[in-house]
């Protein structure tokens, strides 16, 4: 039976040349973006059926549950895609539980936000270019997933990050928006020059790029048996280099210390693009990664090691970083660093299940948070400062009772999602194998303590506070590369503006708070009930850890033996709803007090407190950077790379080499007369030499 | 019977001072001369080998070597008189343009 | 006359020509010097000379005594070519050139450049000695016999080698022709004022 899973990839690449040519399929404005607000979510959520049927008929039939498909139908999986002189990568599809589990995400929950995405992008006439890049993401990112060797893994892997970089800066003439798309694509660069480096690595040792063959002649197979390509025993070392430049690449696409200063940045994009690619999927893609090699990663303990204080790092300078943002969509941002911290924490112990895990409940709630947010913001006519919010509980309140359930899932409020996912990644924390296992467990804690709290905060200033706003004098911050006259028209004649449509003269003027259409609720109440009810059905029933089993490996394959959690797993689950339900009764108690200005402090006395500044500051990460990169390395490279390396060695070398060349051609020209005599001497000369030589060959042989 | 040995002598002599009437003269029509005289030293090498040899292949190929020179004497004339009509002189040594 | 010559020559000249020359003058070998000297000679001429007429001229001769040796190698229709096309249409063509161009008597002064005939002369030198040497170092001196090479250069022998489809000769006998006729177009563009 020939395999349909190509389907599942080549459907958004449709839908993306669909969009990207609109323009020519459809001369009116209204009708183009009409097409595209039925054929962008439509391929996204046709690929997420087929990504179902193909995991019921063709991964859970299969043996080991795996198989290789090819990614042209037709063609066999093993048809060489580069084939040159030995390095040899195919065009397959590796089909099995990680990568469905995350095509399910990426065409679920991205076609979730697609739907949303409709209402939100409904105003903008550069919409068809929106959801162009927003089919070309799902494509790249499938390949991502799919893919059945790194190269293709690769290519997804540059493919989202070019799309991230088109859609952060997609209201481009804005320029802190370019800067923000710049940023996050220049920052990215230095992980991916560490994922090709990995890459090479794994190319030198494992003579193949692909992770399962045939016969066991696959990176990851090979790993399992402990051998490289000749048969040799793998050296340690060396897995530990290729695993430490594979978690480079992840530091830099799933934003992690020291490469995270990106990630902050890239909320300038459009809300969905916030909840899409730098919440619920490309972010994790360095988590996919690591699970993907987690053959290699367990026979790597010191990589692992790096992993895991990385990720508790990442986790905690997050969470504090999260405490003190004003902006709604920048706490977000700063609670996915610290989440994403959570999830490489998981993976640094040796629990790849839990990180995955993680992933999945994750890309639920922080979707459903971001679009939550992103409709409160639609709802504010575009202000985005929780500052200049509350009260918004009554006048939104389908919106409130969304955000309110994401907000209890990512807390880890007892048998939501979150619970069970960060419960899980704390007590293989607490089983850390290094024995550091109390230090681990502790900061775990602490940090979800302050998710919850920041979290809680971000309701009470944004929904239970009193107004602090006029409601009907709302100035529109409205996003637009155009004039928003021209705009208003393209939007006219959207199917998704019913009677909540707010209409456009107010959009002008003062607005009114008003609930968003009903093609972003619905996507919200989906994921609403998803943050509910994933975590209890997949996480204490065991579903989903018996369901990965076939594509991770377990720790006790490498060196590194598995350890007992600190305390049962029950008292686990009293000691994170404890903490979870501490950290919202704080933050419920301290601004529930301060329900006039939402403020614990005045401004005035924030600025003061160095604590609080280091904290706003971003632990100083930015200023750092710049400092060190900006400023010191531009001087570097202005007085020694181009003032002495550049003008002097490399220019003076090619140079040199053009004068000197000059000079003796200068001096042998001569030789070049131009008169026919002299050259027949030379062919003379030549004949001459060759006779003599021949004489004496033959005087030789005669003799 | 000369021996093939004196044959080849003298058309080593022959050939020799065509050699040099190329490489000294100016006028490019005893140059060509010149040539003539190298092709038919060549031929008779071509005639004394065949007869060492009893062959009649040193003949032929002097039948293809003269029809050759036939063609390339009409040829390097015309070319001759057209450099002459153009530049009103057919000295070698103002033809130095083969540089550069 | 040749026998009677050559035993003249061996008579009068054998009291004090060196002994090593004695065995050689049979009446070929003598026929041949006296027309190698003349054909070294006559091109020696047409170096030197600096009226290009004469030089044509001392071509002719060469030519003629290069028929002349074709006849001592039993090459007789070779020998028949040669008169007719070099000694006939080839030199009428130089020296219907020089007419033409009014060379008749230029005043060729010195080469300019005397390294290049210093180099030349040199050069010569050591390409002769070479060539001289040549023979002497390769050749096995098993000649044929007389009669296996009397009949090699008659008119029958050459016919049927060059139209004997068995024989590698006939394509290239058409091609020559093909060049004879591209030969033809090409002097007449080259020479031709405006086609």
């Amino acid at each position: 039976m020939p395999s349909y899973a190509w389907l599942i990839v080549w459907l958004p690449l449709l839908g993306f040349l669909h969009n990207a040519f609109a323009g020519y399929l459809y001369k009116d404005l209204a009708a183009r973006k009409k097409a595209v607000s039925y054929i962008a979510p439509g391929v996204v959520l046709a690929a997420f059926v087929v990504t179902l049927a193909v995991l019921k008929n063709e991964v859970l039939t299969a043996a080991d549950h795996r198989v290789i498909v090819p990614l042209i139908p037709g063609l066999s999986p093993e048809t060489p895609w580069i084939n040159i002189a030995g390095f040899k990568a195919n065009f397959g599809l590796l089909l099995d539980p990680l990568s469905m589990l995350m095509a399910m995400v990426v065409t679920g929950i991205g076609g979730l936000i697609h739907i949303y995405a409709t209402g939100y992008m409904a105003e903008d006439r550069e919409q068809p270019r929106f959801f162009t890049y927003f089919n070309l993401f799902i494509f790249m990112m499938l390949l991502l997933v799919l893919g059945s060797n790194f190269l293709m893994m690769f290519v997804g892997w540059e493919g989202v990050g070019s799309c991230s970089y088109l859609l952060i800066s997609f209201w481009y003439t804005d320029e802190n928006n370019a800067k923000a798309g710049n940023k996050a694509f220049i920052v990215n660069r230095v992980g991916d020059l560490g994922f090709a480096l990995g890459m090479m690595a794994i190319w030198s040792v494992f003579g193949t790029l692909s992770y399962f063959g045939e016969k066991g002649t696959g990176v990851m197979q090979m790993a399992a048996r402990h051998v490289d390509l000749l048969g040799n025993p793998l050296n340690i070392g060396v897995v530990t280099l290729i695993c430490s430049l594979l978690f480079v690449g992840a530091m830099g696409k799933s934003a992690q210390i020291p490469l995270w200063v990106w990630l902050p940045d890239a909320m300038a994009g459009p809300t969905p693009v916030s909840a899409l690619i730098h919440a619920a999927t490309m972010v994790t893609a360095g988590v996919v990664m690591l699970t993907r090699c987690s053959w290699l990663f367990v026979q790597a303990p010191g990589a692992l090691q790096l992993v895991g204080w990385i990720g508790l790092a990442t986790a905690f300078v997050g969470a504090t970083i999260g405490l003190v943002q004003s902006d709604i969509k920048r706490v977000l941002a700063f609670s996915t660093v610290s989440q994403l911290g959570y999830m490489f924490l998981a993976c640094g112990v040796g629990n790849f299940t839990a990180g995955m895990f993680h992933v999945l409940t994750h890309a639920c709630f922080k979707a459903l948070l971001f679009l939550g947010s992103g409709a409160v913001i639609h709802s504010m006519h575009g202000e985005q400062d929780m500052r200049k919010m509350g009260g918004l509980k009554k006048l939104i309140p389908r919106t409130w009772f969304v955000m309110f359930i994401g907000t209890y899932a990512i807390a880890g409020f007892p048998f939501l999602s979150g619970f069970f996912s960060k419960d899980e990644i704390l007590g293989s924390a607490s089983a850390s194998p290094w024995g550091n296992g109390v230090l681990l467990y502790g900061v775990g804690l602490l940090t979800a303590f302050m998710t919850a709290f920041y979290m809680n905060r971000l309701m009470h200033k944004t929904f239970y506070t009193d107004a602090r706003f006029v409601d009907g004098e709302l100035h529109a911050h409205h996003h637009s590369n155009f004039d928003e006259h021209e705009d208003a028209h393209g939007a006219d004649a959207h199917a998704h503006e019913g009677a909540n449509d707010h209409g456009h003269g107010d959009a002008h003027g003062g607005g009114t708070v008003h609930e968003s259409p009903p093609s972003m609720m619905i996507p919200l109440y989906v994921l609403a009930v998803l943050s509910v009810l994933v975590g209890i059905v997949l996480g204490p029933t065991k579903i989903f850890e018996h369901f990965l089993e076939p594509s991770v490996a377990r720790l006790d394959l490498g060196p590194l033996a598995e350890v007992t959690p600190l305390v049962p797993e029950i008292v686990g689950w009293v000691i994170s709803g404890a903490i979870a339900i501490g950290g919202l009764t704080l933050a419920a108690m301290l601004y529930g007090s301060r329900k006039q200005t939402g403020e614990l402090t005045t401004e005035a006395s924030k600025v003061k407190n160095p604590l609080y500044a280091f904290l706003a500051n971003k632990w100083c990460f930015d200023l750092v950077y710049n400092k060190v990169f900006i400023t010191i390395g531009g001087k570097f490279a202005d007085r020694v790379l181009w003032k002495y390396v550049d003008v002097r060695l490399i220019d003076g070398a090619v140079n040199g080499v053009a004068n000197a060349v000059g000079k003796i051609s200068g001096t042998i020209r001569k030789v070049q007369t131009g008169y026919v005599r002299n050259y027949a001497l030379g062919i003379l000369f030549g004949v001459v030499a060759l006779l003599v030589g021949l004489l004496a060959q033959w005087t030789t042989l005669n003799r | 019977m000369v021996p093939t040995s004196y044959y080849m002598i003298l058309s080593g002599i022959l050939f020799t001072i065509g050699v040099l009437g190329v490489l000294v003269k100016r006028n490019p029509i005893v140059i060509f001369m010149c040539i003539e005289l190298m092709l038919n030293a060549a031929n008779i090498a071509f005639v004394a080998l065949g007869r060492h040899f009893a062959q009649v292949n040193g003949q032929m190929y002097v039948i293809f070597a003269l029809a050759v020179a036939a063609a390339e004497v009409s040829v390097g004339l015309g070319i001759i008189v057209s450099i002459f009509r153009t530049r009103e002189s057919i000295n070698v040594d103002e033809m130095n343009l083969m540089k550069f | 006359m040749g026998n009677a010559l050559c035993r003249a020559a061996r008579g009068t000249c054998s009291a004090y020509i060196p002994g090593y020359l004695n065995a050689m003058p049979s009446a070929p070998i003598l026929v041949f010097f006296i027309l190698a000297a003349v054909a070294v000679i006559s091109a020696l001429m047409v170096v030197t000379n600096v009226n290009p007429v004469r030089s044509a001229l001392s071509l002719v001769v060469t030519f003629l005594s290069v028929a002349l040796l074709y006849i001592t190698l039993s090459a007789h229709f070779i020998a028949a070519v040669q008169i007719i096309v070099y000694a006939g249409a080839i030199m009428v063509l130089f020296l219907f050139v020089i007419m033409l161009l009014n060379l008749g008597a230029p005043a060729e002064a010195e080469p300019k450049n005397k390294a290049q005939s210093r180099a030349a002369l040199a050069l010569s030198a050591v390409f002769l000695t070479a060539l001289a040497l040549a023979p002497l170092v390769t050749f096995s001196t098993d000649a044929k016999s007389e009669a296996a090479i009397k009949n090699l250069g008659t008119v029958s022998t050459i016919g049927a080698s060059l139209y004997n489809p068995a024989l590698p000769w006939l394509f290239p006998f058409e091609a020559t022709s093909i060049l004879l006729l591209v030969a033809v177009v090409g002097a007449i563009v080259l020479a031709k004022r405006r086609i």
